[in-house]
């Protein structure tokens, strides 16, 4: 049997779906579609069901992608769960409705029952019922109350049997419904002005800068937290007797060694300096630049199921149009900022071509991941706040800039932002954290293979000598436009596969706090890594691929050159 | 009038809508609709969205979209203006 649940975004649906689903839980795009759906499995006495979460929609009228998946699914599906939120029934009726019109047997769901006593709403649900023609069954999604009777009722669903006056529209037959069994306080939700501030003109603008800096205050302490004391100790105690032991059987030395195992530091070996596969390669990404990734996540998946990303879409929202996206695609470029693969692939959701390009293009050039700040922080982090400052500074006008001139040049609609606020919510931790591990497996999934893939490709080019090749056909480059010295570009083009081998080979060259800011720009501004590269291909198809490269390696040689000249004037 | 021209914390009623069908089964999904009363809870600076309160329920709508939603208000409030 396959259960569909429905129901409006932000009703719970998805912290419903895990108290149904055990942890089985897979992620499929619908066929010929970029849209998401969840798929789990639900025990029943007698039975086993599959049960599929939905795009959360508002009708069935398909007016985006994500509505017209749902369509297609419900046409699939056996029996339909909707869940409404019972302290806004009135708006989720309209879709209930359509449902019942569209014939399939269905189970209604009143989730944040809990709620709407509190805020005194009363219910028939009798009648409910009756009107209605299938069963009601109240939840709290959050507790876990209710969810045994659904469970259990989950066989009387059958097909509703409501019909609309003829000749009304279907909110005049919401509204008839709501009359004869509900009776709502006119009273506002206790956070509504809270709420309001945070989309106010000038406080909702400080509210997001409050909560950016301390979502950023948060990653970078509890991050490091992580880093320093537990990644780190079990990297030493762990793993370290075991490459021991690999470096010893192949002799401590040979090219094999150096590429398995890298450089013995005085005879040992150095997680950070010995550039092997199994050491740093692994090393630097799970133990350095894991954590601050993990836990970026856990405060923007937070800040996203409390209620508060519509609110920071809605204050963004002017600035996103210059550059030829709403607001709302403020998501993957967040997401990104963890791991650009995890964000290139929430670019997604984005409706029109043009939109998911300019996503993808300004991901990869603007928005640097854990990794590369992980390792601009190690070139410039010594040499005080000044050469970072400039850095952000820097990639943030390039996104304002590249953004522009692509909305320009780019043909496509202007694409307009419109979306219910939701009331802020407490999240259910438990929905919290599979989206954490979702997002977090996006990184491990997708790139980690990549980015071992790219050290081992390092390394055996670099003791073939092919690097040093490469970089002295582009030194010409990096030294008159860029003003750095000649072996720097060995540094920036291992860059691309290994940011710790490009950080190792950067700092004992002794540069100036000009040429390590404008090292530190350059390989933030290109290709994070070939994780990125493979998904881009992956997402938006060769041409834009090609596309973005070209728009990619301009914006490296114009900021790079304009930085290094600008910087050199004002004799930084 | 739009959306736009109405005051914060203003009410008014929705009298029509521009624009092709699409747009009018969006905003209708979200209770935006001929005849419905609405208030405006907010807007940003440089065209930003507007924030709107449809039954006590608030929907953001971006600026251009906002612009297409014609608006009256009823006398009495006309003249607090």
């Amino acid at each position: 049997m396959r259960i569909l649940l429905t129901g409006n975004p932000n009703v719970g649906k998805s912290a419903l779906f895990s108290r149904l689903t055990g942890t089985h839980v897979v992620v499929s795009n619908y066929s010929g579609t970029t849209v998401e759906y969840t798929k789990g499995s639900l025990l029943l006495p007698d039975s086993k069901a599959e049960i599929f979460d939905t795009p959360g929609t508002f009708s069935l009228n398909p007016s985006n992608k994500a509505e017209e998946v749902t369509q297609r699914m419900l046409d699939e599906g056996d029996l339909i769960i909707n869940v409404v939120d019972a302290t806004r029934l009135d708006r989720s009726l309209y879709l209930t409705l359509q449902l019942i019109e569209a014939g399939k047997p269905m189970i209604l769901v009143l989730n944040m029952w809990d709620e709407a006593l509190k805020e005194n709403h009363t219910l028939q649900l009798q009648e409910l019922e009756k009107l209605l023609g299938i069963p009601v069954v109240t939840t709290c999604a959050l507790t876990g109350e209710g969810i045994p009777e659904l469970k259990s009722r989950l066989q009387e669903a059958r097909s509703g049997t409501f019909t609309g006056k003829p000749g009304t529209t279907l909110w005049e037959q919401v509204e008839e419904v709501i009359k004869k069994v509900s009776t709502s306080p006119k009273k506002e939700h206790p956070l509504s002005l809270f709420s309001e501030w945070s989309v106010h003109p000038i406080l909702g603008p400080v509210i997001a800068l409050f909560v950016l800096f301390l979502s950023f205050a948060f990653v970078a302490l509890f991050g490091d937290w992580l880093h320093e004391e537990i990644l780190d100790e079990m990297f030493d105690t762990l793993w370290l007797p075991v490459v021991t032991g690999i470096s010893d059987l192949m002799g401590n030395g040979g090219i094999l060694h150096d590429v398995i195992i890298g450089n013995l530091i005085d005879g040992e070996i150095d997680f950070e300096e010995s550039f092997g596969l199994l050491t740093t390669g692994l090393f630097i990404p799970i133990a350095v630049v894991l954590p601050f990734i993990f836990t970026f996540y856990v405060a923007l998946s937070i800040l996203e199921d409390v209620g508060y990303l519509p609110r920071l879409g809605v204050v963004i929202d002017s600035i996103m149009h210059q550059l030829g996206l709403h607001g709302l695609s403020i998501v993957p470029l967040m997401i990104g900022i963890g791991c650009n693969v995890p964000g290139v692939m929430a670019g997604r959701v984005l409706e029109t071509k043009k939109e998911r390009f300019i996503a993808g293009t300004l991901i990869t050039i603007a928005v640097p991941c854990m990794a590369q700040q992980a390792m601009v922080i190690g070139l410039l982090g010594k040499a005080g706040i000044t050469g970072l400052f400039i850095v952000y500074a820097t990639l943030f006008v390039v996104l304002l800039v590249v953004g522009a001139i692509m909305n320009k040049f780019l043909s496509g609609e202007r694409p307009e932002m419109l979306i219910d606020l939701p009331p802020y919510r407490l999240p259910y931790w438990k929905s919290t954290i599979k989206k954490l591990y979702m997002r977090t497996r996006g990184f491990i999934v997708h790139a980690l293979p990549y980015v071992l893939l790219g050290v081992l490709i390092v390394n055996i080019f670099y003791t073939m000598g092919i690097i040093d090749a490469i970089s002295s056909f582009f030194s010409p480059v990096i030294t008159t436009l860029f003003g750095l010295p000649g072996e720097a570009g060995a540094a920036l083009i291992a860059g691309f596969l290994r940011k710790d081998v490009a950080v190792g080979m950067l700092a004992p060259m002794g540069l100036d706090l000009s040429q390590l800011i404008v090292a530190s720009v350059v390989l933030m501004v290109y290709f994070p890594c070939i994780a990125t590269f493979v998904i881009l291909f992956k997402e938006l198809g060769w041409r834009e691929l090609l596309l973005l490269t070209g728009i990619m390696l301009l914006i490296v040689v114009v900021t790079g050159t304009g930085l290094n000249l600008l910087l050199n004037a004002i004799s930084l | 009038m739009t959306l736009l021209d109405l005051e914060t914390k203003q009410s008014g009623r929705v009298v029509s809508i521009e624009g092709g069908r699409a747009l009018s089964h969006r905003l209708d999904s979200l209770g935006i609709r001929e005849g419905v009363s609405i208030s405006k809870i907010g807007s940003q600076f440089f065209r930003g969205p507007v924030i709107v309160s449809v039954n006590g329920h608030h929907t953001a709508l971006g600026w251009g979209i906002a612009s297409r939603v014609n608006v009256s208000v009823s006398d009495t409030n006309k003249q607090t203006l």
